[in-house]
């Protein structure tokens, strides 16, 4: 019987080894499948709608860019000119924005994640060496992209003095076991320049697919302009420029709003109730670019290298009296084009009695382009020229882009910038810079100035508002004043507390 | 006197060369490659141990030790006869028989499982009898009439041991000798047994009732019959003449049957079952259905509610885990009904059901149109309460969003297009309207469902066959849906040789589903003073539901559009649509079943399913939806006073999309079923099996310009994804306005799910009281794993059974007919296939619009602990009966642990994910059933009460689970995101109110309305709340009820049946309806206005003065602790009375029987809340009106 026994032990082994083909079958051929060809990776890092967005609250509303006015909260019924995640954030109120649950920290470690996912499946799959490369340091770059965005908005700036502060947890991996600590800052950007160093390596040119450039996809010359902001941030202006130079060798084209900017020809009209008891229509203008939420405009534009967007769930990028001033506002086409008036009627329902307050316009109500771009690359590459002692260059780079953006019909005074010194021109120079792009860039820059060396740049914000609490802005209470010292450690903006508590306790919260 | 036995060597040979068979057979290659062995007769075999000389009666002993035949004769009938010898081995029964009787003048005569022995041709004893005694003939039916053939009728005196016996013909008819004072016994397995005394009566027509002592005997898992004396499991079995009761879809006749088994009834009529509590966190909780011993797609659905013979549920782990991976949610398993040898049996069967209009006040629940337009002003007045979402509409030629008729009159007025004395006529006008009557005369109807059945069966020794037919046509609440339903069923059994036996069933079934009517939601935007008709009986135009009509009228100009026709009306939409789904399911069951030696059968089972779905909803271009379709996707050139572009072709639309599902099953096994002298009996089954399930979906591009009567289409006309809709917004983003979609692609999705099984159980009792149950399964399924071994999991239970009644010292209680101890223990499992133990990505089925490139996206982050779920219980259980059945009952206690659970737990985003599914949780379910019943002749057969009752409770708790913080908008929609560690799984959170507070300062103040939030702080309703929601929110009890109660009794009246149901469910909550505070619009406002007109806000939430962001109450307001009621109540599911007619009548006319029945269902409920809401059926959702059925049975 024994003999029996191991046939059909033999047997039931065979069955048992056979089936694991039967086994094999993919449960989808389409849907929750495993990585296994670099077709899949490219798929993967193709969809642009899961990297292009950047909900930064933070960056939105933090700066000096951003308005804080009374009157305009007055105006609208219940204050809704503003939300208090608007106070919360615009105000650097440290206590409640931990608990916003619509933090924009998760949103970068998600693209971490697909960057991580690509790096650790490129050995495996099939497919093409050369192209393996190029993923891979598009897959550095994506990472360093990310860490870059959150060192900025939940660190403190990094500096010197700020080495040894809390930098950002390494994540290299895809496992849930990796260690969540956050590392020092210096570490942190250490670990930033090793990948940059790695996504530098790509060789791609800056292709154009569907009559579009292909920006949702890293190329040479969106590396080299990340990689010019990168070194920027750290005060490097050597090594910006030369990287904003090799951005610029690899594509330069800009817009001209004389000739490629237009107004939305959708009519978009809202009736004012004046206090008299008469009615009025009022047509808002806005910009061509804002008739559509979709990213086909977006990706047209044309001046980005890499395809991001600033998103304001708040649809509210109310300008600040400050910025505003800072335009020619007869012949500064930014001005007239992005600066919408009549956005109040539209987003704070102050139509009766009507209360006229302009919001800022790129993209919808929501987005501006936030990716490096040609015209960043040049404020770059003029701010370090001026910043270098070559400051006559540096205003032939800054009246280079102005030529685009200023009214042609203009005097040529008014056009061209000009300066007789070199503190006068960085500051014409950073001036440009805030119009050209503003909300986009001024957190970081602030952020930069109070941490060079030179002192003259330094920023100190500070706004007149309601006080607000927990819940709500207290419109009836006395304004008071806000401040955000050169150094503050409000700078870093705290990390969720979900992830705190998720991370059981091994992610530290920043401290105040 | 020598015999001569089958070469023993030979034998060995043949088992050993079918056991090879039986292997090669396991292995994966499907193919029918074994040919049946003819060598091998169907007569069962008798051992002989040892060489030995016997008499004849040990012989007849002997032979009753071994097999299950039975000798009738005359005790001293071999008194005379020769000593038989015989040698070791095996022989044949019947040769065995042949042998002894051989030398006697004796013959043998063989009914069923009886032999009957005379020294002469069994009617010549009859004869000399009759010369004697008188001859007594009669039919034997079952209680419908139906001729029982193979019923022993036996006579003998009272306390003799002697009895003559015969059994009744194909038709039921017997005939028998007695004399008077003698003893008439009727017996037939199944049914029970009567007894009459023999006075002079010469016929005697007997009507044998079903045991359902009897009948339960037999448990069926699927995999095998088990003697319910036997089972340790918690079995629970579905009472036959509750089967037989009519019914759309055979999971009706569950309800409120079954302790441990909650049942919830749709407004559809389909039942949603749980057994014993969730035992599933995000897995699959359903049951496994389980037909003729596969588990099959279709569900209940696929059934023909008249073929099926028996429902067994299986509760504990003894009783699934033979099913293995699919078990933890407990199995129901359905055994359709057979065709019996004998005459064909044709039975033919029709039922009407019937039920009243919806109750519109119930199931909208509206305020009426003086309060609605109360409410409209006020809002109107206030700016909508400064709410920027449902302010009143500016003028302007992009301002169409629709507004209430009132609202709409209110702004005119304010904006001077019309007086203000316009403007109160119409709102003095619109006060006065209900539009109900309206509403209930051209959308709904009254709910008819008719069912007509044909049932033939019959056959012979060689062939049983059986074919079913059943239509029906059911129209629901709706005008314009209606269902056709045409199933078939055949079954088949062949004895192919003595030894080898084939089984062929299959279903065939058509659905034809057409959906043109409204549904509660369209009927609910119809408000309540927007009419549908005018008084001349003409259509009215309500496209001021669809527009701001005024801005329309005044911006808009109709003729340059493809259609000038704007205008809306549901009843032309439902005449000028045509929306269906056409289903075929079809269902190949085959079996082979082979006896390999005494005791030893091969199965071979094989099944194939195939369901093919075809929906096509197709839009003539009378509907508003393809005018507006139409008209709106023609550019926005009107709003420059430009001729609209016209981008889809005029005509009809078809949207068209298919679902098919082929699925296979294949089984092997052996079934070893022997009892060893008379002490020993064994039950064994051990089976690979292999299963297959492909899920294909298709869906087509909409077809354009489609004209049904000529099939054909036409293209756009133009570039879609340059083109833009009315409003500007682009082309291709008309899928998210409208019903149809602009950027057509086919799309394709296909899912297999395989799995591969080994299995086996062995149950063994010893001198038939004490019984051991083990079983043990292994399944692997085709999850992603980065090494096989991963999908494997072994499952397992034992089970131990004690027979008590059956023990000597119990033998002196009388009183006690049966008293049966079990305990089990084992695990089952559950496996969820969403997550992988790696990361997985989805490649996204069209190129991108902008960017014509591929694109895919992470589907999971990957899940490292990825193992099938287990579910571990633990049962104790007691059967008994008592006082020969008046009482009778089973209690079970369990504990069921589910482990490994599959939770979407918190983790830092830090890992790319907020959450993520890992096997980390536990759950506990403990509960306990108790199941009573009586049966009771109150007067001998004509009055007969049968009745039973089962209460059962249970309680969940999530032991473990891991998750950080929770959302409020987790926790307010239930289900699996807010699953707390500590609580039950289906627990209520809901807000606990703050009443008003001042959220501004003492000098700004700001009173709103507030829930009380994170440390006790209060918390606005305008805002999210943050923090652990766990920590502020009330969990208010469970949603599903831990007590349920059954009852069910019938009562046998001379002819008339008389049964009754009742279900009870306590100890649950629901949320009763809250005020809806609409914020603008056309929504009304509904019932629960005056509660919360009246508020001063310190118990409900007040509508407010001024308020900019009410839009965001609906956040809060369905939610709120004060809404939480009391939801237990007990319902009068069904009463049914059947009349059976005369049986004397009924042969006259050529019909063995017949009966007519009227049942009712839904027939009330006693509430335990203040506000006569049916928790199972709140306000504002359909709720079942009583239904009547009226129906007929035949049998020929």
């Amino acid at each position: 019987m024994k003999f029996y026994k191991y046939i059909l032990l033999l047997l039931l082994v065979n069955v048992v080894a056979s089936c694991n083909d039967f086994l094999d079958e993919p449960t989808s051929k389409s849907t929750n499948i495993p990585v296994s060809s670099l077709e899949h990776l490219d798929a993967l890092l193709n969809d642009y709608s899961q990297f292009n967005t950047e909900s930064n609250s933070t960056a939105i509303f933090g700066t000096d860019d951003f308005g804080f006015e009374t009157e305009l909260f007055d105006a609208s019924p219940g204050g809704n000119a503003y939300s208090i995640s608007m106070a919360q954030y615009g105000l650097w109120d440290r206590e409640n924005v931990q608990f916003d649950i619509r933090a924009y920290w998760p949103q970068e470690w998600e693209k971490i994640f697909t960057a991580n996912l690509v790096l650790l499946n490129l050995p495996d799959v099939s497919g093409d060496d050369n192209e393996k490369k190029q993923i891979k340091a598009e897959a550095h770059f994506i990472r360093v992209y990310s860490y870059f965005q959150l060192a900025n908005t939940y660190c403190l700036p990094y500096s010197d003095a700020t080495g040894s502060e809390l930098g950002l947890p390494i994540k290299q991996s895809t496992s849930f076991e990796e260690n969540l600590e956050r590392v020092t800052l210096s570490e942190t950007w250490a670990f930033m320049e090793e990948d940059l160093q790695k996504a530098l390596e790509l060789s791609r040119d800056f292709e154009e697919v569907n009559s579009l450039n292909r920006s949702w996809r890293a190329s040479t010359a969106a590396v080299n302009a990340f990689a010019a902001r990168f070194y920027l941030a750290l005060n490097d202006y050597v090594k910006a420029q030369e990287h904003a130079q090799t951005a610029l060798n690899e594509y330069s084209v800009l817009r001209d709003y004389n000739s490629e900017m237009q107004f939305s020809d959708q009519p978009a009209e809202i009736t004012l109730f004046n206090t008299d008891g008469t009615t009025e229509q009022f047509n808002i203008d806005f910009p061509y670019t804002h008739d559509t939420q979709n990213a086909d405009l977006q990706l047209e534009w044309g001046e980005s290298y890499y395809y991001r967007v600033l998103d304001n769930g708040q649809w509210k990028y109310w300008p600040s009296q400050e910025l505003l001033g800072l335009y020619d506002q007869s012949y500064d086409l930014r001005y007239k084009y992005h600066i919408v008036e009549g956005f109040s009627y539209d987003q704070a329902s102050a139509v009766d009695p009507p209360y006229d307050y302009p919001g800022y316009i790129f993209f919808d109500r929501s987005k501006i382009l936030s990716g490096p771009s040609v015209s960043e690359m040049m404020l770059i590459k003029a701010e370090c020229q001026v910043r270098q002692g070559d400051f006559g260059s540096g205003i032939t780079t800054v009246n280079m882009l102005r030529a685009m953006r200023m009214d042609n019909t203009a005097p040529s005074s008014v056009i061209n910038l000009a300066a007789s010194s070199q503190s006068e021109a960085l500051v014409k120079v950073l001036e440009e810079r805030r119009r050209e792009m503003p909300f986009v860039h001024r957190w970081y820059d602030v952020r930069r100035y109070n941490n060079n060396n030179d002192p003259a740049d330094d920023v100190v914000i500070s706004r007149t508002f309601y006080p607000f609490n927990r819940n709500s802005i207290l419109g009836a209470d006395t304004p008071i004043n806000f401040t955000l010292d050169k150094n503050s450690r409000k700078y870093a903006t705290p990390i969720p507390d979900s992830d705190i508590i998720s991370s059981n306790g091994v992610l530290q919260q920043n401290t105040y | 006197m020598e015999l001569k036995f089958t070469d023993a060597h030979f034998l060995k040979k043949r088992i050993l060369k079918t056991i090879m068979r039986f292997f090669i057979f396991l292995s994966c290659t499907i193919a029918f490659g074994f040919s049946p062995n003819s060598g091998l007769s169907q007569n069962s075999k008798i051992k002989i141990i040892a060489d030995k000389t016997i008499t004849v009666d040990e012989v007849f002993q002997l032979i009753q030790n071994q097999t299950d035949y039975k000798f009738i004769y005359r005790t001293d009938l071999f008194k005379n006869s020769p000593s038989v010898n015989l040698k070791k081995g095996a022989i044949r029964t019947f040769r065995l028989l042949d042998e002894t009787l051989s030398s006697s003048h004796i013959t043998y005569d063989f009914i069923e499982n009886t032999i009957i022995l005379s020294k002469k041709p069994i009617e010549q004893i009859y004869a000399e009898q009759i010369e004697q005694q008188i001859t007594i003939t009669g039919t034997v039916t079952d209680v419908n009439g139906n001729p029982l053939p193979g019923v022993n009728v036996l006579v003998g005196q009272k306390g003799s041991s002697t009895v003559r016996g015969v059994a009744t013909d194909f038709d039921g008819k017997y005939s028998i000798g007695a004399t008077n004072g003698e003893i008439i016994r009727f017996s037939f397995l199944g049914f029970q047994t009567q007894n009459f005394t023999v006075t002079n009566q010469t016929t005697l027509n007997v009507v044998l009732k079903e045991d359902v002592g009897e009948l339960n005997e037999v448990v069926i898992t699927g995999f095998q019959k088990i003697s319910k004396e036997r089972a340790t499991g918690s079995y629970d079995i579905i009472d036959k003449s509750e089967l037989d009761k009519p019914a759309t879809s055979i999971s009706e006749r569950l309800v409120g049957m079954v302790a441990g088994l909650q049942s919830t009834v749709n407004t559809d009529g389909t039942v949603d079952f749980e057994i014993r509590g969730q035992s599933s966190l995000l897995a699959d909780q359903e049951p496994l259905i389980v037909y003729d011993g596969f588990p099959i797609e279709g569900g209940f659905e696929t059934i023909n509610p008249s073929d099926v013979e028996s429902i067994t549920i299986l509760k504990d782990a003894a009783a699934a885990s033979i099913w293995g991976a699919k078990s933890a949610n407990g199995v129901i398993v359905i055994v359709s009904k057979k065709a019996a040898k004998g005459k064909t049996n044709i039975s033919v069967s029709s039922f009407l059901r019937a039920s009243g209009k919806l109750n519109l006040d119930y199931s909208l629940g509206f305020a009426n149109s003086s309060e609605i337009i109360d409410y409209q002003q006020k809002g109107f007045d206030s700016n909508f309460f400064g709410s920027p979402f449902g302010g009143p509409p500016p003028i302007s030629s992009n301002a169409l969003s629709p507004f209430s008729q009132a609202i709409v009159a209110m702004n005119e007025a304010r904006l001077g297009r019309i007086t203000n004395s316009e403007r109160d006529a119409t709102l003095a006008r619109l006060r006065g309207i209900n539009n109900q009557g309206q509403i209930e005369d051209y959308l709904l109807n009254a709910p008819i469902t008719k069912q007509y059945n044909i049932n033939i069966s019959g056959g012979n020794e060689n062939m049983l066959n059986k074919l079913s037919l059943l239509f029906e046509d059911n129209r629901d609440y709706f005008k314009g849906n209606k269902v056709h339903k045409y199933l078939i069923n055949y079954n088949t059994s062949v004895k192919i040789t003595d030894r080898v036996k084939f089984d062929f069933g299959g279903m065939l079934q058509f659905n034809d589903n057409t959906r043109n009517g409204v549904t509660l939601g369209d009927i609910a935007s119809l408000g309540t003073y927007n009419e549908l008709v005018n008084s001349d009986g003409s259509l009215t135009d309500m496209s001021y539901l669809k527009y701001y009509r005024p801005n329309l009228d005044v911006f808009v100009p109709f003729d340059s559009f493809a259609y000038n026709d704007w205008s809306y009306n549901p009843i032309t939409e439902i005449r000028n649509r045509d929306l269906s789904t056409k289903q075929i399911n079809a269902r190949i069951q085959t079996g082979l079943t082979v006896d390999i030696i005494d005791g030893l059968t091969y199965s071979s089972k094989f099944q194939y399913e195939s369901s093919i779905a075809n929906t096509d909803n197709y839009y003539s271009d009378k509907t508003f939806d393809v005018r507006q379709f139409i008209n709106e996707t023609s550019g926005p050139e009107w709003n420059y006073g430009e001729v609209p572009t016209q981008l889809v072709p005029s005509g009809g639309i078809l949207n068209k999309r298919s679902l098919e599902v082929n699925a296979y099953n294949f089984r092997n096994q052996v079934n070893f079923i022997r009892e060893f002298k008379d002490k020993h009996a064994i039950n064994f089954v051990a089976g690979t099996e292999f299963s297959n399930r492909v899920r294909k979906y298709t869906a087509n591009p909409t077809a354009f310009g489609y004209n049904n009567k000529t099939l054909t289409t036409s293209e756009l006309l133009g570039d879609v994804n340059s083109s833009s809709l009315w409003d500007f917004y682009p082309a291709v983003y008309a899928r998210y306005f409208y019903k149809f979609n602009l950027t057509p692609r086919h799309s394709f999705s296909e899912n297999t799910d395989r799995f591969f099984s080994l299995y086996g159980n062995l149950g063994y009792t010893y001198d038939g009281k004490y019984t051991l149950n083990a079983s043990y399964r292994t399944d692997a399924s085709n999850i992603i794993a980065d090494d096989p071994k991963y999908r494997y999991d072994p499952f397992w239970s034992v089970g131990l059974g004690w027979q008590m009644n059956k023990e000597n010292f119990m033998s002196d209680v009388e009183w006690l007919d049966r008293l049966n101890v079990r305990a089990t223990y084992g695990v089952n499992g559950n496996i969820d296939k969403s997550t992988s133990f790696k990361p997985t990505i989805s490649l996204h089925s069209a190129l991108d619009v902008i960017t014509q490139e591929n694109t895919a996206g992470i589907a999971s982050n990957g899940n490292p602990t990825l193992r099938w779920e287990k579910t571990k219980s633990l049962n104790l259980g007691v059967d008994f009966s008592a006082l020969q059945g008046k009482l009778n009952g089973t209690i079970n206690v369990y504990n069921k642990k589910g482990t490994d659970l599959i939770v979407s737990q918190s983790i830092a985003s830090v890992n790319g994910s907020t959450s993520q599914k890992f096997n980390n949780g536990t759950m506990l379910n403990k509960g306990f059933e108790i199941e009573l019943g009586t049966s009771r002749n109150l007067k001998g057969n004509d009055i007969q009460w049968r009745g039973s009752i089962n209460y059962s409770y249970n309680k969940n708790e999530i032991t473990s689970l891991f998750k950080s913080d929770y959302h409020m908008w987790d926790m307010t929609p239930g289900g699996t995101a807010s699953y707390v560690e500590g609580h039950d799984a289906n627990t209520m959170w809901s807000f606990v109110y703050g009443g008003m507070y001042n959220f501004g300062s003492e000098t700004s103040v700001n009173m709103q309305p507030s829930i009380v939030g994170i440390d006790g702080l209060n918390n606005s309703i305008t805002t999210w709340a943050t923090g652990n929601a766990v920590e502020y929110m009330e969990a208010q009890g469970s949603r599903v009820a831990p007590t349920n109660i059954g009852m069910r009794h019938s009562f046998k009246i001379y002819d008339f049946d008389l049964s009754f149901i009742i279900t009870g469910k306590f100890g649950h909550v629901f949320r009763r309806q809250s005020f809806n505070y609409p914020s603008g619009g056309i929504t009304p406002v509904n019932s629960q206005y005056s509660e919360v007109a009246a508020s001063d806000g310190s118990d409900v939430i007040p509508i407010p003065d001024v308020q900019g962001r009410y839009y965001f109450y609906n956040r809060f307001y369905p939610f709120m602790n004060y809404l939480t009621e009391d939801a237990s109540h007990i319902r009068f599911q069904e009463v049914n009375l059947t009349y059976n007619l005369p049986s004397l009548l009924m042969n006259k006319i050529g019909l063995n029987s017949a009966k007519v029945y009227a049942q009712a269902n839904n027939l009330g409920t006693i509430l335990w809340n203040d506000f006569d809401e049916d928790p199972e059926y709140p306000v504002g959702t359909i709720k079942p009106q009583t239904t009547v059925t009226l129906g007929v049975q035949l049998n020929f």
